[in-house]
């Protein structure tokens, strides 16, 4: 195995974007190393989709749009941030950024506004699939370019396949290709002419009502305003989209790859991998959240074999004779057998896990940084929290074991 | 909506939609709904919609994909994805498969079709209505039960809440009728009810709970029960677990062999308690806050679920929603 990537690089680099599926804690893990960025010294932007609201009112910014709100400096400085550290934090809303792309670079403020109306723009600028992840890129561009925070940290938006974040631009684009565009408004076709006949057409109609016949959206008239309106401002969209390709793409960024421990989640993980390097882009990293200790722990399974079969004044022996404070006999060697009964389930549990994670790293390749983070024993919802979780994820990388042999018994 | 007092028989809809955000294990349910309804004796049929063939590694034998096969006795499933269920579709309408492929297969068209909001969803749920109406050449209807196994789209609600969308965008036409058919589907609680899956953990529960309110809001469809899938049950008491904390925290600076294994073993138990705790948390969340019955399945230790597993999960859904549990043929 080659040497690890550590923690103190990645903060190094000037834009961390942290992916994966949700439900395995990516934004608390976003959150959390962009405050170890600020204690670091370094002015720190954190963007996020956070549809729970929790962090934003655990960093003590409300529900605040799209401008990016200086997290209480006071509070700061209590949790060790020095001089000139600082925390940012951009709460996203999808729709409220596009609207804000369309009046940015709509040619008239009457442009804007038909477009903002249009019930084809209303659609698919809150439905479409990718149109989060295209505005979260957009923000991540501006932030970018105003060049104040040393580091910027992107929370991607929790969707089901982490992909859609990479294919948002592409897919934007593709909708509005001026070729498509241009096919969509132009007189009938030869091959147009022949399908319009066969389908009880005349010639005379446009393909967008042939294709209203069939799938009947009863659309067109919008769909036509919003490609006319639209037309001017393909440029820069397109532009706007290029560059935030250039940017995931650029030395100085990373990919860090959420995940838990589970099967779905480390397959999940692994194909991102795989993608990012398809694409050429810089893969960072795996952070694996809510590990057993046992599975990031080098016991072997025939170490917990001799323990679960150990008889019971044995098991005793290997524990202190006196119950903590205030338990009772009965309660303690209750806890004593009922740990010991956990000996049944555990090794399985911690070997899949196990055999999860050390595939997971296998998947990694080269120089990269692997972090197994065990499950904290409460929710973060402060900065406290955060610092907490920090401090776990800084603690000393070591060597994954070999996974537990199975079925030895 | 459904009247709470005077519920249908679970399993008499035709129509059972098996929805929830990705990765909650959906098909995994569906697939045991399935079972159970195959237990009854009624002939079921299992549409995966949610874009990948699981059917054969859940149930057994070879994937299929597009073809329907029988796994079990009265268990047939078939997996669809919104490119199929839209050439289906536009075949039928343009009464041409040659037309269709130079309208729609080409490099112009296809971006234009993927990007018209809700149309994968709509040919999806169009599926599944021509599969209900489906009879057999005596009138009777081809299958007595249809499980969907939903997109994830939209928290699944999108395929729910996409005809009325689409009713309201077009008005009146061959189009708008054959919407309608779906919307009143869907609106039947007779024939049609929604089930959700979700997790015991906090965005999953937030979002089930936002999902439920909308669904009601927004749709027509009757919503039967909560399934939470993989529930760990806690098993020790307040002493008890104070108990484990001590255990973990002595052996912390031990430099022993043994008590480095106990010190991981018992800080296991700790992690996996304090969350088991923590899901019962969330799980009274839900309760509290949908007015639904609450099937609750638990945490299976194997890493890729199988037959065996997909059976233990229908005996838990049939005690969950009061059926007889039966015995597998």
């Amino acid at each position: 195995m080659s040497r690890e990537f550590s923690l103190s690089e990645l903060l190094e680099r000037s834009l961390i974007i942290c992916a994966g599926s949700g439900g395995v804690g990516k934004t608390t893990i976003a959150a959390s190393l962009a405050l170890l960025g600020a204690k670091r010294g370094l002015k720190v932007l954190v963007l996020t989709i956070d549809p729970a609201r929790r962090l934003a009112d655990s960093l003590g910014v409300g529900p605040i749009g799209n401008q990016a709100v200086r997290i209480d400096p006071e509070r700061l400085r209590r949790l060790g941030v020095p001089e000139g550290g600082e925390l940012w934090a951009i709460m996203l809303d999808a729709k409220r950024t596009f609207d804000d792309l369309v009046e940015r670079y709509a040619p008239s403020r009457e442009v804007a506004d038909r477009i903002l109306a249009n019930r084809y723009y209303q659609q698919i600028s809150k439905s479409m699939v990718g149109s989060q992840e295209y505005m979260a890129m957009e923000h991540l561009l501006s932030a970018y370019e105003k060049g104040y925070h040393d580091l910027v940290i992107l929370d991607t938006p929790p969707s089901r396949h982490a992909l859609d974040f990479l294919n948002a631009p592409s897919r934007i684009r593709g909708v509005l290709e001026e070729g498509v565009l241009n096919w969509l408004l132009k007189p009938s076709s030869f091959l147009l002419k022949r399908m319009q006949r066969t389908a009880g057409v005349s010639d005379r109609t446009s393909f967008l009502e042939t294709i209203e016949r069939v799938i009947g959206l009863g659309m067109i008239r919008d769909l036509s305003e919003f490609v006319v309106l639209f037309k001017d401002m393909l440029g820069d969209f397109k532009d706007r989209a290029s560059g935030s390709q250039a940017l995931l793409a650029a030395d100085d960024t990373r990919f860090v790859l959420v995940t838990s421990p589970n099967t779905v989640a480390v397959q999940e993980a692994a194909f991102f991998r795989d993608q990012l390097e398809k694409r050429g882009l810089p893969f960072g990293g795996f952070m694996v959240n809510r590990v057993l200790p046992l599975a990031a722990g080098d016991t072997s399974q025939a170490e917990l074999e001799g323990l679960r079969t150990m008889d019971t004044p044995s098991w005793y022996r290997l524990f202190p004779l006196e119950p903590p404070g205030g338990m009772t006999r009965q309660d303690y060697l209750q806890t004593l057998d009922k740990l010991k009964a956990s000996l049944d389930t555990l090794p399985t549990i911690a070997a899949i896990d196990r055999t999860n994670m050390r595939w997971l790293q296998d998947q990694g390749g080269g120089d990269h940084l692997f972090v197994q983070i065990p499950e904290l024993p409460f929710d973060v919802h402060d900065l406290d929290g955060l610092d907490a979780l920090g401090r776990l994820l800084q603690a000393p990388a070591r060597a994954l074991p070999r996974p537990i042999e199975r079925g030895a018994s | 909506m459904d009247d709470m007092g005077e519920q249908p028989h679970p399993f008499s809809r035709r129509v059972i939609i098996v929805s929830g955000k990705g990765g909650v294990g959906k098909s995994t349910v569906a697939a045991a709904m399935g079972v159970v309804a195959a237990r009854l004796g009624k002939k079921t049929l299992i549409i995966e919609l949610a874009g990948q063939a699981t059917m054969a590694q859940l149930l057994g034998g070879d994937p299929s994909g597009y073809t329907v096969v029988e796994r079990r006795p009265n268990l047939y499933t078939q997996s669809v994805t919104p490119a199929q269920a839209m050439q289906e579709y536009l075949v039928r309408e343009l009464h041409s498969k040659f037309l269709y492929q130079i309208a729609f297969k080409n490099r112009f068209i296809a971006p234009f079709i993927n990007a018209v909001p809700g149309l994968d969803d709509l040919v999806s749920i169009g599926k599944v209505m021509d599969v209900e109406r489906t009879r057999t050449r005596d009138g009777r209807p081809e299958w007595d039960v249809i499980v969907v196994d939903a997109p994830s789209t939209g928290q699944g609600l999108n395929l729910l809440r996409v005809p009325k969308a689409m009713m309201d965008m077009t008005g009146s036409g061959p189009f708008f009728r054959n919407t309608k058919l779906i919307h009143d589907l869907l609106g039947d609680a007779a024939r049609t009810i929604v089930h959700l899956v979700t997790l015991p953990e906090e965005m999953p529960v937030n979002e089930t709970i936002e999902t439920y309110h909308r669904i009601e809001e927004e749709t027509n469809v009757a919503q039967g029960a909560i399934i939470v899938n993989h529930i760990r049950t806690p098993g020790f008491s307040d002493p008890e677990l104070q108990g484990l904390e001590f255990i973990a925290g002595i052996k912390d600076s031990s430099p022993l062999r043994t008590d480095t294994v106990l010190r991981q073993v018992a800080g296991s138990v700790l992690q996996l308690e304090r969350r088991a705790r923590l899901e019962q948390g969330y799980l009274a969340r839900l309760e509290a806050k949908i007015p639904l019955p609450l099937v609750p399945l638990p945490a299976l230790p194997a890493r890729d679920l199988g037959p065996s597993d997909i059976d233990g999960i229908a005996n838990r859904l049939s005690a969950g929603f009061g059926v007889e549990p039966g015995v597998d043929s």
